[in-house]
């Protein structure tokens, strides 16, 4: 049949320090994606402050969903269901969001759809990729670091997380650690590409059969190996031993998503989250699972990595086929569980 | 000319509709616990139960705060969203003077108050001359100590207004005597049909541009302020 009517997804995205929005057709095609970044207000403050985060989303927020919608060349009208992140993430921040979708649902009569922001972040890769199930999606960031088994499409099942720090998280106090300025993770990951990993650190696999992490141990364990060698008088190779730290955190997020791969017959890795930007992440992958292993890695580009609403439209076309809608009493959840969709 | 009025600042849940200066609607609750959950389906009510179409409306006022951060975040977003998406004006009114048109033809000072914790408010002072407010000074937050002692220095008679009157009455005619008076307690709750009235013809708001009045930093930034002069 050549009638299916395309879907049109308005996808509005405020869980932290990003006002975003953005219309995708068909769940795979962009066609506005527009981020307004407040990161350089946060600078200032060494990392995200809620109450300034909240007070940025309102200014924005009418002005970022018009410039969606004007880049998209549709009007509302041509919007099929408005997709808004439910959670986790801040929840003063959430529901700058979600108030502004609820608004414009009830006016246009137009479905509303909540989205998990970890589902954002695992569909985004939907925009780049054909996905073939069952899915793993390594997922990445300042806030997560999950194995999420995807039997079929719209079904999570997280297999392994972090017990501690997120892997973003000890990114950015590693980085502190070697005084680089916020958000640290990214020039971490630059300096280690100068650098070879010469400090011997640790790495916590946990209990043998689990897909878990831990990575507070790690982090204290640079901590002390820069006390210990400015103790001794000796100065530290800041490029060495952030490779050391970048060695240790791949190898165990590269080998323990390999594992699950093969305990759970699957074929196609998806990463998300900004971590997933990292590029000694994305060398050991390539290099492990797709020239080692003959799978398939998918690791959508940089801006599709990190916060944005054309992911949230991604995963919002999929609970619109789905009917997963929300009457207008939506409210943020910071803690939200990401479950089926 | 239909006319929404929106009012989260503080824990009471205000909207009203209003048909050339006539009131449809005015709905006021004390108990609705979360206005991020509650407002848009209170408005949605509020519309239908007056047989209105959200595209019917020709304009949107709201109160701007100073109040509960979150709760005026809430009421501007949704404003600024239905200004916006509806292509109607937007107006805007300090929550303040809201919570003062209460007692509009009462002659003298009238000082509505916010708790704003600590044993703080978010105030301002007005003058009611022959039932209009004058503002007196602008949105400022401050101690309640030191704003009833200025206001005991005044040697006038002031009445004191808005529904966390309450929580400051001892400390108050502590510091003032007879100088304060208090308003009867339904004379506390914002009567949002009455902004209509007040908005007068004021300009109306730049829609995109538009944020709510905190009147005051938020914390962090004020400790950044001061760090920085310091330095
Ligand atoms: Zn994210």
């Amino acid at each position: 049949m050549n009638n299916k009517k395309d879907i049109h997804i308005l996808g509005i995205e405020t869980s932290c320090d990003e006002t975003a929005a953005a219309v995708v057709k068909n769940g795979k095609a962009i066609l506005s994606n527009i981020v307004m970044s407040q990161i350089d207000s946060h600078k200032r403050f060494g990392g995200v402050v809620p109450e300034v985060a909240s007070r940025h989303h309102v200014e924005v927020i009418t002005a970022v969903i018009e410039e969606a919608l004007e880049d998209a060349g549709l009007s509302i009208e041509d919007i099929d269901g408005i997709a808004v992140t439910e959670g986790p993430g801040l929840v003063g921040s959430l529901l700058i969001g979600i108030n502004a979708a609820k608004t414009l649902a009830l006016v246009h009569d137009k479905p509303l759809i909540p989205v998990h922001h970890i589902a954002g972040h695992i569909y985004a890769n939907n925009l780049v990729d054909d996905l073939n199930y069952p899915l793993l999606a390594l997922v990445v960031s300042g806030g997560h670091t999950e194995l999420v088994l995807i039997r079929e499409e719209g079904q999570f099942e997280v297999i392994g997380e972090t017990r501690d720090d997120a892997a973003g998280e000890a990114y950015d106090k590693v980085a502190r650690t070697l005084n680089l300025p916020y958000p640290g993770g990214p020039l971490l990951d630059k300096l280690a590409q100068e650098g070879k990993p010469n400090y011997k650190l640790p790495i916590a696999w946990l209990e043998q059969n689990s897909f878990d992490f831990s990575f507070s141990g790690l982090k204290s364990a640079v901590i002390n190996t820069v006390h210990n060698i400015t103790q001794r008088g000796e100065l530290i190779v800041p490029e060495d031993l952030a490779a050391s730290f970048q060695e240790s955190v791949t190898e165990v997020l590269v080998e323990k998503a390999k594992r699950a791969m093969q305990e759970h017959n699957v074929t196609q890795l998806v990463v998300a989250g900004g971590v997933a930007a990292n590029k000694g992440l994305r060398e050991k992958l390539k290099n492990v699972l797709e020239e080692g292993h003959g799978y398939k890695v998918t690791i959508p580009p940089l801006n599709l990595c990190t916060d944005n609403a054309a992911m949230i439209a991604a995963a919002g076309t999929i609970a619109f086929r789905n009917k997963k809608f929300a009457s207008l009493n939506l409210n943020g959840v910071p803690g939200l569980e990401l479950e089926s969709m | 000319m239909l006319t929404l009025v929106i009012d989260t600042s503080t824990s009471t849940s205000c909207v009203a509709l209003t048909k050339n200066g006539k009131i449809l609607t005015e709905y006021i609750s004390n108990t609705d616990k979360n206005h991020s959950e509650t407002l848009v389906p209170r408005i949605d009510t509020v519309l239908k139960n007056a047989n209105i179409k959200p595209k019917d409306l020709s304009r949107i006022i709201v109160a701007k705060g100073p109040g509960s951060y979150t709760g005026v975040r809430i009421g501007v977003t949704v404003a600024k969203t239905l200004a916006w998406t509806l292509k109607v004006p937007l107006y805007s009114i300090s929550s303040l003077e809201v919570i003062a048109s209460s007692v509009e033809h009462f002659h003298g000072i009238v000082i509505p108050i916010v708790d704003a914790r600590r044993n703080t408010v978010y105030t301002s002072a007005f003058e009611t001359v022959n039932g209009k407010l004058n503002q007196l000074n602008e949105e400022t937050h401050v101690s309640i100590e030191e704003w009833a002692g200025i206001w005991k220095k005044s040697n006038k008679r002031v009445l004191w207004i808005g529904s966390d009157v309450f929580k400051f009455k001892d400390v108050i005619t502590e510091i003032m005597g007879d100088q304060a008076i208090f308003a009867p307690e339904y004379l506390n709750v914002p009567r949002l049909s009455k902004i209509e009235y007040i908005l007068g013809n004021r300009d109306e708001e730049n829609i995109h541009a538009f944020v709510p009045e905190y009147a005051k930093l938020a914390e962090a930034e004020a400790k950044w302020l001061e760090a920085q002069n310091n330095k």
